[in-house]
């Protein structure tokens, strides 16, 4: 048998060389069939509420999809430095819609049968939705992860890679599960009523989408991803940290099924409940931020050494480096160039930005092969951006009164849309006068600006609901 | 090749690793499930099937738990064959809405034959109710509906006609002790 998984081509981001290539492999085979049989069991279970109401569940698959379309590309932008294959994404977002959750239900429901039989009726009123969903999910979503790992080893990179799909893996059961949830809501309400749909889209994917099985299963991707990545470390130790991760994941899924604070709800009544949510879901949305925080430094700081280690400012110098860290640093260096030289000059300093992610990117995986096929796609965006007159395409910015006063009155619209007024015009004004004195513009003048326009986007659709509510 | 071989068999086990966790939640739950007996359920004391809902079970019942789910305020129990199921749920209607409901689902089922006209009944704790009986092939039962304070409790008994004959009476008493708290 003479099957290599292919190892990461410099230049290229296939994972196989071909379908035959992938076909040799019995995870692709495995995960087929998963995925085709979770397919069913989800057409078995739903297929009739769908029949019944079909209005509803296209309803539900639109709105969803918009909702799951805003947190792809949230992660996207958590995983700009080192992007993974989409089809591997899809993956990870197929076998959490279809082979977890459908899966789950089959679990869960036994799950809570068998605590029918060994508990009393209140304690699984209580307690089963606390106890079924993180234990079955948990570990379903979980066993995705690994699958992606066994599909495509090469790909995980660093802890975050492990982040990224285990996001992945948790939206797609994020989405499907919303959507079953939808359907369910309609059949409750007792015709194929868009109502409860709506209701179930501002509750789940509104109230409760932020600290949902995205955020879970990306914890217990960075210990599946630990486990894989230090082959250094003991077994004990790789496998421990794994077990922790998903541990912790169970502990927020848990923290946010259990019914730990209802006491507290039956007080304070609705507002009461909201905040207990909110607080609930903020525990579980902090923890991962902070988690996610060390992991984006590690893969950055992976990612940077090798380019200071060039000293080549032609390459990449210091300051664009450091611009390559975050999402809002890599928008400050585009801004100045779209202050000094418009829409063409911020296009060059992205293309810049991305050539040198993925020289980075192909030196720490391939070494000098790796320099060697990616230094002409560098040098290109590097000659791009020479062109307009850019030398150095740092994230460097002032403060300014201006910019602040700009970001303050944006808060307004929230009162008064008549005060999108002042953002805009202190944005033109800014710009404006950046460009003639060739200096660089404060970046919460733009901050501002898209604020302001989302509160007055808000504000009119606000508006609008309220006039179709009298009507 | 070694290498390759190596790597290749490392997939198949990792990936059958990984079927087996999924099968073992999936096929190995139910399968405990299975083979697990009902619980049995006291025939004295009463049974909270919802938040604010409660019944004293007829004597031998078992809690049929793949047909209960204490969250949705559902329970089914069995008396020899007999199938017993409780169901508490908001309802904002009146009785006789809640009795033409269940009334429509009882006779869209299969092989309904004939279902009598509602008659009110009372639960011993003096909760007003309607209800009904039905006949079908081999099969007969009745359903009864209590509303109290929005909460509303439905109960459908049906069985053979033998088994439903014998345990009439304690069936009967049972629906008689559902009890609804008002919700404050």
């Amino acid at each position: 048998m003479s099957v290599e998984q292919a190892a990461p081509v410099p230049g290229r981001r296939r994972v196989f060389d071909s379908w035959s290539a992938a076909a040799r492999w019995p995870a692709v085979w495995f995960f087929v069939a998963l995925s085709i049989a979770g397919v069913v069991i989800l057409g078995i279970a739903f297929g009739p509420a769908i029949a019944e109401s079909p209005a509803a569940f296209v309803l539900a698959v639109v709105l969803f999809a918009i909702h799951g379309a805003v947190f792809v590309a949230i992660i996207r932008t958590v995983d700009w430095l080192e992007p993974e294959p989409r089809w591997l994404f899809a993956a990870a977002i197929i076998w959490g819609g279809f082979v977890a959750s459908a899966n789950a239900l089959r679990a869960n429901t036994a799950l809570e049968s068998i605590l029918v039989k060994m508990t009393s009726l209140g304690f699984v009123r209580d307690w089963a939705a606390a106890i079924e969903g993180p234990t079955d999910e948990e570990i379903l979503k979980t066993l995705g992860i690994v699958m992606i790992v066994l599909l495509a080893r090469r790909q995980i990179n660093s802890v975050l890679d492990g982040v990224v799909y285990g996001a992945f893996v948790g939206l797609g059961f994020q989405e499907i599960e919303n959507i079953t949830y939808s359907l369910n809501a309609v059949a409750a309400a007792g015709d194929d009523s868009l109502g409860a749909v709506v209701q179930t889209f501002v509750v789940r994917g509104l109230l409760a989408g932020l600290w949902s099985h995205t955020v879970y299963s990306a914890i217990a991707g960075a210990g599946v991803a630990y486990a894989v990545l230090h082959r250094e470390r003991s077994w004990f130790n790789r496998i421990g940290v794994a077990l922790g991760a998903l541990a912790l994941a169970w502990l927020m899924h848990f923290l946010w099924n259990s019914p730990a604070a209802a006491s507290l709800t039956d007080y304070a009544g609705a507002y009461g409940t909201l905040l207990v949510l909110f607080i609930k879901g903020l525990l579980i949305l902090g923890t991962f931020l902070i988690l996610l925080h060390f992991f984006r430094r590690d893969e950055y700081e992976g990612l940077a050494g090798p380019l200071e280690s060039l000293r080549n400012p032609w390459t990449a110098t210091h300051n664009e480096i450091v611009a390559l860290r975050g999402w809002r640093s890599r928008g400050r260096a585009r801004w100045n160039a779209y202050v000094y030289g418009g829409v063409r000059a911020s296009s060059r300093v992205r293309a810049l930005q991305r050539a040198q992610a993925d020289l980075a990117v192909g030196m720490r995986d391939n070494g000098e092969a790796g320099y060697a096929a990616r230094l002409p796609e560098l040098q290109r965006a590097r000659y791009g951006v020479a062109q307009v007159g850019i030398g150095d395409a740092d994230a460097l910015h002032p403060s300014t009164i201006t910019g602040w006063v700009s970001f303050v009155l944006a808060f307004g619209v929230l009162f008064n849309p008549i005060f999108l007024v002042a953002p805009l015009g202190l944005l033109i004004h800014g710009v404006a006068r950046a460009r003639s004195t060739r200096q660089r513009a404060d970046p919460r003048l733009r901050t501002a600006a898209v604020l302001a326009l989302v509160f007055a986007l808000a504000y009119v659709l606000s508006v609008i609901a309220r006039a179709a509510t009298l009507t | 090749m070694a290498g390759a071989t190596t790597a290749w068999r490392r997939n198949l086990v990792g990936s059958l690793a990984v079927v087996a966790g999924v099968l073992a939640l999936s096929l190995g739950l139910p399968a405990i499930d299975d083979a697990l007996p009902d619980a049995t359920v006291s025939s004295t004391e009463p049974l909270e099937f919802s938040g604010n809902a409660s019944v004293v079970p007829p004597p031998d019942a078992t809690v049929v738990a793949e047909q209960t789910s204490p969250d949705q305020g559902v329970v089914t129990m069995a008396v020899d064959g007999v199938r017993y199921r409780l169901t508490a749920e908001s309802f904002p209607g009146t009785l006789q809405q809640l009795a033409d409901r269940i009334r429509d689902q009882v006779r869209n089922v299969a092989g309904i034959q004939a279902i009598s006209p509602d008659q009110p009944v009372t639960s011993a704790g003096g909760i007003r109710g309607l209800q009904a009986t039905f006949v079908a092939e081999n099969r007969t039962g009745w359903y009864t509906v209590y509303l109290r304070g929005g909460t509303g409790v439905t109960a459908v008994v049906d069985g053979n006609d033998a088994g439903v004959t014998e345990h009439r009476a304690e069936l009967e008493t049972s629906v008689r002790t559902v009890t609804i708290d008002e919700l404050t």
